[in-house]
């Protein structure tokens, strides 16, 4: 009889359209949008070059440190200017016409005039204070080197050498960093666990669909299925295996799709990734069951709550804007410490981002606390096999 | 003959309102027992409470003789049940689903095959075995209703309201098709409140109304209750308001009608009737163009008890 | 007429979506829109920063922490590396300095030591990270004549304070076009929903099987049906 009804239950399953099109199609559907709406954020994240022009003067020919400085900024391949070297009223033009970013006028002071105060506007101010400062240093260091010469009694002073002495110092790059930050940093790949945390909590539709065919009070097939001499845990079991096996086919489509058409990354642990999605489709599978248990409505009803359920907490655990992720986090971490989209979101990110797999256990034991506790209230509700009005 | 079913005393209350009152009956085995009453009188309740699907308040149900409970396995596996609402799955064929729900009584793949297309040929659809419910007509699911509940070939089988919005072709078929049941050694529980049914098939007849037994036994025990013997139908073209009020005078009338050009007299007893009617209309001159006899329905028979109709 | 008429009284039962699903979009487009401010003056974008510092009380640090804090928005209120890496992730901090025990002793004794970072490798972090190059930089270069600690740190001072004066063309006010803007095309989108998801709503009735079949055999012309329908559509569009 277990196999019996397993097999019918499957078959109920894949051949019921609406169930196939929430569980199957409209996550692969949500995957495609979100990498049509995605692909590019973080490509525009990263430095660019910026355009700036200079407006040509004598002043401007006569600064030498400005001028080299320039010229090595804008001439390596990862340049940082784009430079115009023109005359005031064009420059005036470009920056009107949004062409660059701002122009540079060389008087006894150094001018900048920009159209808008942004990250680029400061860049140029930054890398035109640091030229000074530079130069700055420079004339300080020549000074000093001078003045030594001078001690020491030597009046045939090199003046070239020693600038270019300076000016090679203060040119070497000094600094020591050392990058210790994780890699994987792409911040759209959490929109991408969110789906999977969907797919994973949408089975419960299944799980909740072929159990309402179980109760009598809800379904007239439940009611035969009632009065056959099957035993109801018997009965109960082999449907909720058959809904587990097609939400699992259902969350590993969703995964060869986003890997291979979509190009997202999981980081590099396979065994970690499946067990994640076991638990999480577990996840689903109980709250579809404690739904058809415990809430007293029509089947419409029943769905639209569970839906509505799992958005909520797809919602929270960063779906429709990444950082709502982290803002329930850090203020209200209570709430996604029961929110099983945001167990199952953490779950991935932890395996993306963190080299050890404390959280991520961590995620995956609330998981199964969760799967168990909802599984474990619904049986006093499906233990009960007479109703008081069907 | 053995009790198939013992119900002592069965009440089952939905808040205020007394579903079924202190019921008792016993069906004996191999014999079909009609449940007629109208809508709301607890039929379906009274099925539902001896399935032990509903909670009820006070009563004993037995069946072959042992108590039913839920976990009954045994007692489930030899009973058959066709509902009023159609219970299959939308998702399977025709043969699937009579395989499904045959499968959960029959385990042996072999034996359960032959008795799926057995109950198939039993319903008429060895031709719809590969089509969907969505494709088939009113009768014909009706049909599939019946055949999932009786593919394990059990021994109890209760049908409720099966033939409810049925085309008349498909309702003979049912009719014929539980008689057969009968024929193979079943008990049939059968509610309806189509009287013409239950006078066709059932052996005996229990008729209830809001919650309780009116009258039970045997078509011809129940129209014994009757206040009416016989009624006479006249189709007249006209008849004088005089005459008219004479024929209360006439031996054994109990009451009569002239609606629509049709005048019906009800007898209480008598033998000769009928004559006496026909001499009477041709004494006073009254033309008719046609007149038939028949004997009190089990309409009649509510009606007399209850002063309602079966059918509201 | 009937139809125009009976399309306009079932919009009307719907009308509580309309208002709450307007209500909710209105408010995420002024959400989106209410982010840049509208100054005249230039103003340096900062970026965010932290700064882990095992070198407290040393002058020297102390004064490489003041610099970033005077050029950058500094980050408190994060505990432990997870929260740390959150924050990168989440793009709240874009840039975290770590500053080495006794890193100003070691500058003073004339050595360069390492400093470890984390870096969202954005706009801000680059711009973080050219300031503490800078800094690194200018500590350098002056360390190698270092007669105080106190000179030291006013030579470092001194340099950095170089700051070149930016003017900004008096142009319209973009900020507030650039508002306006953003939340046209949000608006947009906004409306379309409303839209689309209404009429569904109110044809799908229209098309339910008891009543379409109602609809066809009736003795309306199926043309006009169709023609008072779509007409009602467009009017409810266009009022939206």
């Amino acid at each position: 009889m277990f196999w019996h009804n397993f097999k019918y239950s499957l078959k109920v399953l894949f051949k019921s359209k609406v169930l196939i099109f929430w569980t199957f199609a409209f996550p692969i559907l949500m995957g495609i949008f979100f990498n049509l709406a995605f692909s590019d954020i973080e490509n525009s994240e990263k430095l660019d070059v910026i355009d700036i022009a200079v407006v040509k003067s004598d002043e401007f020919d006569k600064n030498i440190i400005f001028k080299e400085a320039f010229e090595s900024l804008s001439d390596s391949d990862d340049k940082l200017f784009d430079i115009d070297y023109t005359n005031l009223d064009k420059a005036k033009q470009l920056l009107e016409d949004d062409k660059i970013t701002g122009y540079l006028v060389f008087n006894d002071d150094i001018n900048i005039v920009v159209s808008s105060s942004g990250i680029n506007e400061t860049i140029l101010k930054y890398v035109v204070n640091e030229i000074s400062s530079n130069a700055e240093m420079i004339n300080t260091l020549a000074a000093n080197d001078i003045n030594n010469e001078i001690e020491k009694g030597n009046y045939n002073i090199n003046y070239e050498e020693i600038y270019a002495g300076a000016y090679a110092l203060v040119s070497k790059d000094t600094a020591k960093l050392h990058n210790i930050s994780n890699k994987n940093l792409s911040y759209t790949m959490i929109e991408y666990y969110t789906l999977i945390a969907m797919a994973c909590l949408y089975g419960g539709i299944l799980s909740m669909y072929i159990i309402n065919y179980k109760l009598a009070n809800m379904n007239s097939v439940g009611k035969r299925t009632a009065i056959s001499p099957v035993h109801r845990g018997q009965m109960l079991v082999s449907s909720l295996l058959a809904s587990y096996v097609v939400q699992l086919i259902c969350v590993a489509i969703l995964f060869v799709f986003t890997i291979f058409v979509l190009n997202v990354d999981y980081g590099d642990n396979l065994p970690m990734i499946i067990l994640l999605a076991l638990a999480g489709s577990l996840a689903g599978l109980s709250l579809g069951v404690i739904v058809a248990t415990l809430i007293k409505a029509n089947e419409n009803a029943k769905t639209g709550i569970l839906i509505a359920i799992t958005m909520l907490g797809c919602f929270l655990s960063g779906m429709m804007g990444i950082t709502m992720k982290y803002i329930v986090d850090t203020n209200v971490p209570l709430v996604n410490m029961i929110n099983p989209a945001s167990m199952i979101t953490d779950g991935f990110y932890a395996l993306y981002y963190y080299s050890t797999l404390d959280r991520f256990i961590f995620d995956i034991v609330s998981l199964l606390v969760f799967s168990i506790l909802l599984i474990f209230i619904s049986y006093f509700g499906l233990r009960r096999q007479k109703y008081d009005s069907i | 003959m053995e009790n198939v079913i013992e119900v002592k005393d069965l009440t089952k209350e939905y808040k205020k309102l007394k579903a079924v009152d202190d019921l008792s009956f016993e069906v004996k085995e191999g014999e079909i027992l009609g449940l007629l009453g109208p809508n709301g009188s607890g039929k379906s309740t009274t099925i539902n409470c001896i399935l032990s699907l509903l909670n009820f308040q006070k009563g004993f149900i037995k069946i072959f003789g042992k108590e039913m409970k839920p976990d009954s396995y045994d007692l489930k596996r030899q009973i058959g049940v066709i509902f009023q609402e159609v219970a299959v799955f939308e998702e399977l064929t025709v043969y699937d689903n009579v395989d499904y729900f045959c499968g959960l009584y029959i385990n042996d793949k072999k034996l359960r095959e032959k008795y799926v297309n057995e109950a198939l040929e039993l319903a008429g659809l060895l031709d719809y075995k590969k089509f969907y419910p969505k494709q088939l007509s009113g009768g014909l699911l009706r049909r599939l209703n019946i055949a999932c509940g009786i593919a394990h070939k059990p021994k109890l089988i209760f049908l409720d309201e099966p033939t409810v919005a049925v085309d008349p072709q498909s309702r003979n078929n049912i009719l014929e098709g539980i008689k057969k049941l009968r024929d193979n050694g079943a008990t049939i529980v059968y509610t309806t409140h189509y009287m013409e049914e239950v006078e066709i098939l059932c052996d005996r007849i229990i008729i209830l109304d809001k919650g309780k037994i009116l009258a039970s036994g045997t078509a011809s025990d129940l129209k014994e209750l009757s206040e009416i013997d016989e009624k006479i139908t006249v189709e007249i073209s006209e008849i004088d308001e005089s005459i008219l009020n004479e024929i209360n005078n006439l031996e054994n009338v109990d009451d009569f009608t002239f609606e629509m050009n049709v005048l019906t007299v009800k007898y209480k007893k008598g033998k000769n009737n009928l004559g006496e009617l026909i001499n009477f209309l041709k004494k006073n001159n009254v033309t008719y163009n046609k007149i038939f006899s028949e004997r009190p329905t089990l309409n009649d028979v509510f009606l007399s008890l209850t002063g309602k109709e079966l059918r509201d | 007429m009937t139809v125009f008429k009976s399309f306009w009284k079932v919009l009307l039962k719907y009308k509580g979506t309309i208002i709450l699903y307007s209500m909710i979009l209105i408010i995420f487009g002024a959400i989106n829109m209410s982010t840049s401010d509208s100054s005249v003056n230039f103003e340096d974008s900062k970026p965010d920063v932290l700064i882990v510092n095992e070198d407290k009380g040393n002058k020297v640090s102390d004064n490489l922490v003041k610099y970033i804090s005077d050029n950058s928005n500094i980050i408190n209120d994060l505990k432990g590396e997870d929260e740390i890496n959150d924050a990168l992730f989440y793009r709240n901090v874009n840039y975290v300095i770590y500053i080495p025990k006794d890193y100003g002793k070691d500058i003073m004794n004339g050595k360069n030591p390492e400093i470890d970072i984390k870096s969202t490798g954005d706009y801000q972090a680059s711009l973080a990270e050219m300031m503490l190059k800078r800094y690194i930089q200018v500590q350098n270069i002056y360390k190698l004549n270092i007669s105080s600690e106190d000179e030291f740190i006013k030579l470092i001072n001194n340099n950095l304070s170089k700051d070149a004066s930016v003017e900004i063309t008096s142009k319209l006010d973009t900020n507030k076009l650039s508002n306006v803007s953003t939340y046209f095309s949000f608006a947009s989108y906004s409306i379309m929903a409303v839209i689309i998801f209404i009429i569904c709503l109110v044809l799908s009735s229209f098309k339910e099987k008891t009543i379409n079949k109602r609809t066809i055999i009736s003795s309306m012309n199926y043309k006009k049906y169709n023609r008072n329908l779509l007409l009602a559509s467009f009017g409810y569009s266009f009022i939206l």
